[in-house]
């Protein structure tokens, strides 16, 4: 039995879904306090006068939860209600608290300065979350004479609108309230207020295609297929059979009714609560007609056979990759040189020559930011026709590259520049982690490639000089003092009708991959940032950088660590001795263990040698990555995965082809800087928004710079010149913005979706412990007393907060304050020890210590809704 | 009013409030409050304060307000509580950490200053609270 779900509140009935109607174009309203208001006095704030709303006093009959539905209102009511509301307790000492805050309340209001600039969080359940842009539901007369819009979104509070103006207004069919972005200010009783204002639109945006996926929802009591991924939601009614709710189907639209074509996933089977995961995060599986346009047209015309292209089609590029993968983002050939030293080429889609500005394409790559990835499905970045066929690097097969070109020395050192080159490869083999670790390890001879063919005796050789230089960078990076804690590369996984946590046993050859990776993205890093060609040329970028913990943050963990040790009655020898660099002291962690205790005090300790790292960033200028120990980092190796690959690699083949013409001696170097601005606008702005034909037929010319053939450079390195001759004036402060702002937005699209696909796997992690502890609880989520008790060792405490590394399954639990206190409200856990220990304060003492690397026993306690929760078994 | 309330207090008066049926929305309570200690006001945003955390105990806000009020009035063991309480409940609040171990070090818990000293350098990245976490935890004996 599993645990019970939350499941979708129904909504209140209403009549029939009907046909959409051609209607006035907006309405204002706006969100109503649940309060309600009875507010006179409008007035505009910056917007035309809105209607002055009906009250709110919410719907009879609904079962919708009374949350909040306004993020930035100042409302000093709503405050005064608060504190009546505590004032009227029958409680003596509640009453005196109330009393007190109505008191406050006054002063601050007499002193007329009660203001609440602060951004209210509105809080749903478990979840804070600011208004959304758009808020879809459907309109429907909710009374005589009162009209209600009834969010699909059922967190959120229906809100009645001005029922004249609503009369143009369709019912009971999915419309749109679109946040204007704007604020109303209104009197209400000698206060200012404030509310977000919302227009009402006739529908609800389209999906932006004729068959999408989506869930069956029933909202307002009607069968509604809901475009799943979508953001803003959109509802589309369901016409002819309808699969049960919370049904993941596929759709086909048939005038803007939808018509379920097939079955994707039952309710409640992983794959449908894995889409219930992409769904709540937003991500977009849907590409735009126009974007489908696009890829259709690049499949037409795939410019494999560009005269510009390095022919590398003979050369034996491999890929190694996650088994089933299809976007092939890298490929490498690798040679040995003479003097034992090493070539390595590694390849990458190039995205860059597809995915150009101006495109549907590159702008819905720009709004995702990435492709996301959840157990048993990935939702891309780029059309799978792109990212899955055209673009990707797959084996037994001719594409487009970017070619990294690296040489190492023998004992692996880079030796010079990198070189760049846009070239058409042939790659002979995509294998596999797990296969090449096993061939390597000599487990296992790869009997064939993903996609069925032998493996060539070149890949063969290849894997042989991958795994010398891959052995040769792992010492390298060593000597730079990385810290490389022990890998347990686990994935999510769907087994049957549950999730399960399972190694991919890659961790040998996906380490070694790892170092390519490394010093491709290296390569790129340095060769857009330093230029020895044309000198003080300024390219902008997007590095990687990671920010060296201060000093102080050292000398805390050793402190930290000499604790653990002691306090578990460990031997001195596990401590981090005095002189031995950081990196010395894991690598000797991951000898020290004797038995399973041990091994486990091992981990825990090279978990602590980690955390003093912060998050890396993408940043605008090259920093210390102080994770890899590098100066320059960059992100060049997944380009059809990431919009910041897209972005560094137009900006690096940009810079390549003018370094190109001025090695040529086709260019000059004055030439050439005073070119390059412009160069950057035509490989970043689409041309089309120049405001004049002469200026698109220049930025034409310097982008014709890029693609250019070898035969072609010199004819167009003239009409480069040529254009530069011809009265070329610094670029204006709007192109200039417009260059920065594509920069801009590629590094912040980066950051943010590194945020999101965290609580992606967040959300994934919470459906795999769902399964694995189901049993725990027996299906009742309040069974706790129950479940079997767990044992484990802490892994690291924070204030109110407790690790514990289980020891089956090998998964690691957080504990928050509320779970450690188990009803005990007064009880706070506070660091102690250098922040080895979480020491107990208020409420009843207790004797048993919650020290790092110590045994405990958790045991599951009850299933809030939204995930399991674990107490401490004292 | 002169009495403090510690996280035990507040729970206890939340458990009578909901005995009673009464659900109360803190959230305009702390956004008051805040409004208050902008202004100076530090009895009024203590107040309001703690009229939110007897409405919602979890409220890592709110507790950290009551932190900064009686920091303010000079009630250091209530606010080094509720800062304590605070950063419990919201491990990301690095503000209400540092002023906790502010006020540790000030309330002679020097080692318990130390621990969250350490915890927030190797959270945090913040140039500017690293800064200032790495000056407290040089009072407090961070020999180099």
């Amino acid at each position: 039995m599993s645990i019970e779900r939350t499941r979708r509140a129904p909504r209140v009935p209403v009549s029939p879904v009907g046909t959409p109607a051609v209607v006035e174009p907006t309405i204002t309203t706006r969100t109503a306090p649940a309060s309600g208001v009875a507010g006179t006095g409008w007035s505009a704030d910056g917007v035309d006068s809105g209607p002055r709303p009906s009250s709110n006093a919410g719907t009879p009959g609904t079962s919708l939860p009374a949350a909040t539905t306004h993020a930035e209102v100042t409302d000093p009511a709503r405050a005064r209600d608060a504190a009546a509301g505590l004032a009227s307790s029958s409680d003596p000492a509640v009453r005196a608290v109330g009393e007190d805050a109505q008191t406050a309340l006054a002063r601050v209001q007499k002193a007329g300065q009660l203001e609440i600039p602060i951004r209210l969080q509105v809080t749903t359940g478990k979840n804070n979350r600011s208004l959304p842009l758009d808020v879809p539901g459907i309109l429907r007369e909710s009374a005589p004479g009162r009209v209600t819009f009834y969010p699909a979104d059922e967190s959120l509070r229906p809100f009645d609108v001005d029922s004249a103006q609503a009369a143009h207004l369709p019912r009971d069919v999915p419309v749109n309230a679109r946040s204007s972005k704007k604020s109303l200010t209104f009197d209400e009783g000698g206060v200012t207020q404030k509310a977000s204002l919302y227009v009402v639109q006739k529908a609800a945006p389209g999906v932006g295609a004729q068959q999408f996926t989506a869930v069956v929802d029933l909202v307002g009591g009607a069968p509604h297929a809901r475009a799943l991924g979508v953001s803003p939601p959109v509802l589309f009614p369901i016409q002819g059979a309808v699969p049960a709710e919370g049904t993941v189907v596929s759709v086909q639209l048939t005038s803007e009714k939808a018509v379920v074509s097939g079955e994707i996933a039952a309710p409640g089977t992983p794959k449908a609560r894995v889409w219930e995961v992409a769904d709540a995060q937003r991500l977009d599986a849907i590409f735009s007609p126009r974007a489908l346009e696009e890829t259709a047209a690049i499949q037409q015309a795939p410019g494999f056979d560009d005269a510009a292209l390095l022919d590398l089609t003979q050369k034996p590029f491999f890929a190694i990759d996650n088994p089933g993968s299809k976007d092939i983002d890298q490929a490498m050939y690798l040679e040995k040189t003479p003097d034992g030293g090493f070539v390595l080429s590694y390849a990458l889609a190039d995205a860059a020559y597809y995915i150009k500005p101006g495109l549907a394409l590159f702008d819905e790559a720009m709004e995702r930011g990435s492709s996301y990835y959840l157990p048993g499905m990935s939702v891309p970045m780029l059309p799978p026709a792109l990212s899955d066929g055209v673009i990707s690097l797959n084996a037994h097969e001719t594409h487009r590259a970017m070619i990294l070109k690296v040489r190492l020395d023998k004992n692996g050192m880079v030796q010079g520049e990198p070189e760049v080159q846009r070239a058409r490869i042939h790659s002979q083999a995509q294998l596999t982690y797990a296969g090449v670790s096993a061939e390597l390890k000599g487990q296992g001879r790869i009997a064939a490639d993903e996609r069925g063919h032998a493996v060539p005796q070149a890949v063969r050789e290849q894997l042989l000089i991958f795994q010398e230089l891959g052995g040769k960078r792992q010492e390298q990076a060593r000597q730079r003092g990385v810290v490389e804690p022990a890998r347990f590369d686990t994935e999510i996984r769907v087994r049957g009708n549950a999730f399960s946590l399972e190694d991919t046993k890659a961790d040998y050859a996906s380490a070694l991959n790892a170092e390519m990776s490394i010093l491709a993205n290296v390569a790129g890093a340095q060769a857009t940032a330093i230029s020895t060609v044309i000198p003080g040329l300024e390219v902008p970028g997007i590095y990687k950088t990671h920010a060296q913990p201060p000093p102080s943050a050292f000398r805390a963990l050793r402190r930290q660590l000499d604790v653990t040790v002691e306090q578990n009655g460990m031997p001195a020898v596990w401590k981090w001795q005095k002189e031995e660099t950081l990196s010395a002291y894991v690598e000797r962690l991951k000898t020290l263990p004797t038995d399973a205790r041990s091994a486990r005090f091992s981990i825990v300790l090279q978990g602590l040698t980690v955390r003093i790292n912060s998050p890396a960033q993408f940043e605008g200028q090259p920093a210390i990555h102080s994770g890899l120990q590098l100066s320059h980092y960059g992100r060049f190796t997944a380009p059809m995965r990431e919009q910041v690959g897209v972005v560094s690699h137009a900006v690096l083949f940009a810079k390549t082809a003018l370094e190109n013409a001025v090695r040529g001696g086709h260019l000059d170097i004055a030439t050439a800087q005073k070119v390059w601005p412009h160069l950057l606008l035509a490989t970043l702005v689409d041309p089309n928004t120049a405001p004049d034909p002469a200026r698109r037929a220049a930025l034409a010319t310097f982008a014709a710079l890029v693609g250019a053939a070898p035969s072609e450079l010199a004819a167009r390195s003239a009409a480069v010149a040529a254009a530069a001759n011809n009265g070329l004036t610094d670029l204006s402060e709007a192109e200039k913005r417009s260059v920065d702002g594509v920069m801009k937005r590629a590094k912040d699209t980066g950051n943010l979706s590194k945020q999101r696909q965290g609580q992606v796997e967040g959300a994934a992690r919470k459906l795999l412990f769902d399964d694995l502890f189901q049993k725990d609880l027996g299906g009742n989520p309040e069974a706790g007393h129950k479940a079997p008790v767990r044992e484990g060792t802490i892994a690291q405490v924070a204030p109110g907060k407790l690790y514990v590394l289980l020891d089956e399954p090998d998964v690691e639990l957080r504990l928050n304050l509320e779970d450690l206190q188990a009803g005990e409200a007064g009880a706070n856990y506070v660091l102690d020890q250098d922040a080895a220990e979480l020491v107990k304060t208020g409420g009843e003492p207790t004797s048993s210590r919650l020290l790092v690397g110590a045994r405990i026993k958790v045991k599951a306690s009850h299933h809030d809704g939204d995930r399991l929760r674990f107490s401490v078994v004292r | 009013m002169t009495q403090p309330l510690t996280p035990a207090d507040a729970g206890a008066l939340h458990a009578r409030l909901r005995a009673e049926g009464k659900t109360i929305d803190a959230l305009p309570l702390v956004a008051a409050a805040v409004t208050a200690a902008r202004l100076e006001r530090h009895e009024d945003a203590l107040a309001l304060a703690r009229a939110a955390v007897v409405a919602e105990p979890q409220n890592a806000r709110a507790w950290a307000l009551i932190g900064q009020a009686s920091e303010a009035r000079g009630a250091l063991e209530e606010a080094r509580t509720a800062y304590e309480h605070a950063c419990s409940l919201d491990g990301h609040d690095f503000g209400a950490a540092l002023a906790a171990a502010r006020l540790q070090q000030r309330t002679g818990q020097h080692g318990r200053a130390r621990a969250l000293c350490g915890f927030i350098l190797a959270r945090t990245s913040s140039p500017d609270v690293r800064q200032q976490t790495s000056e407290l935890l040089g009072t407090l004996g961070d020999a180099a």
